[in-house]
């Protein structure tokens, strides 16, 4: 426990350290969720937009 | 010569469906160098002999802002193409950037910021390098604007274009504002001529994850594309196709 906590500290900069690490994962990860997000919309839209056409052409 | 090649890369059909097997030849490279170098950075490089572990903020800090001047060259450089040649894919590309390079652009300034308030004393300083950076994070904003401003999309291409281009001088001023002005920010040391100034086992988490974050961009770029394309697509042909793959 104690190896823990000095890790986490990193030598009294981890109140600094961490939020910066976190907030690139987030912004990482939201990156990629927004990203298919899009696709799976523009998807749906197409789809809508291919309905409304009808028939072929 | 035979330009058959070119004509298929810039066909929306085609693009979209290379983008798609393409992806996970980005994503899961990126992943594993993302990874490493997180272990060798946090638990492999030693502390630094001025810094401490407070520097160990480098490898989330410079891969943010690499992806940042990165993303905005590859951007005015798609607008460029798009806006000269009239590629329509190019502007896809280019309008697929943005909101990228955006985010990691605020990334690189709030770790900046959480690294200067321990090492300067002060969150924020009217510094060259950190000025020259917000006005890139405005250039992004200004572009995106720009371009949900504009109903019609081929005009808000041409205009977003334009500023995307006009704006790219502010990626020398970026690059060079450590040693054009009398910065508080430290001057590179990787991004320069002749050998980096730091130990290898420093060096190598950062160069990993600069490659992590790259592989990465590619992977979020050809998602983001393959939106756009769909979006622009008005054959019906070749959407009714493209939703059932």
């Amino acid at each position: 426990m104690p190896a823990v906590m000095h890790f986490l500290s990193m030598g009294g900069r981890g109140q600094y350290l961490w939020p910066a690490y976190g907030l690139t994962l987030v912004v990482i990860v939201m990156n990629v969720v927004w990203a298919r997000t899009i696709v799976r919309e523009a998807r749906e839209d197409a789809r809508r937009r291919l309905l409304m056409d009808g028939g072929e052409r | 010569m035979d330009w058959k090649w070119f004509h298929r890369l810039a066909s929306p059909p085609y693009i979209y469906g290379l983008a798609g097997r393409l992806i996970p030849w980005f994503a899961w490279p990126a992943a594993v160098s993302m990874v490493v170098a997180l272990y060798l950075g946090l638990f492999v490089a030693p502390p630094d002999r001025i810094q401490g572990e407070g520097f160990r903020i480098l490898y989330v800090h410079a891969p943010s802002a690499w992806m940042s001047v990165m993303v905005y060259t590859i951007m005015a450089l798609s607008a460029a193409i798009g806006l000269i040649w009239r590629i329509k894919i190019a502007h896809a590309v280019a309008a697929s950037c943005a909101p990228i390079g955006a985010s990691f652009t605020a990334v690189a300034l709030i770790t900046g910021m959480l690294w200067g308030k321990p090492m300067w004393g002060t969150y924020w300083e009217w510094d060259p390098r950190l000025t020259s950076e917000l006005v890139l994070f405005f250039l992004y904003l200004g572009y995106m604007a720009l371009r949900s401003g504009i109903e019609d999309l081929a005009q808000a291409d041409r205009a977003s274009a334009v500023l995307a281009i006009v704006g790219v001088v502010n990626v020398p001023i970026i690059h060079f504002s450590v040693e054009w002005w009398n910065s508080l920010h430290q001057a590179p040391s990787v991004m320069k001529f002749g050998k980096p100034t730091m130990a290898w086992s420093m060096l190598e988490p950062l160069l990993l994850m600069l490659l992590g974050f790259t592989l990465y961009f590619a992977a979020v770029l050809l998602i983001r594309l393959r939106g756009e394309v769909l979006r622009r697509e008005r054959a019906a042909t070749w959407l009714r196709q493209a939703l059932e793959g």
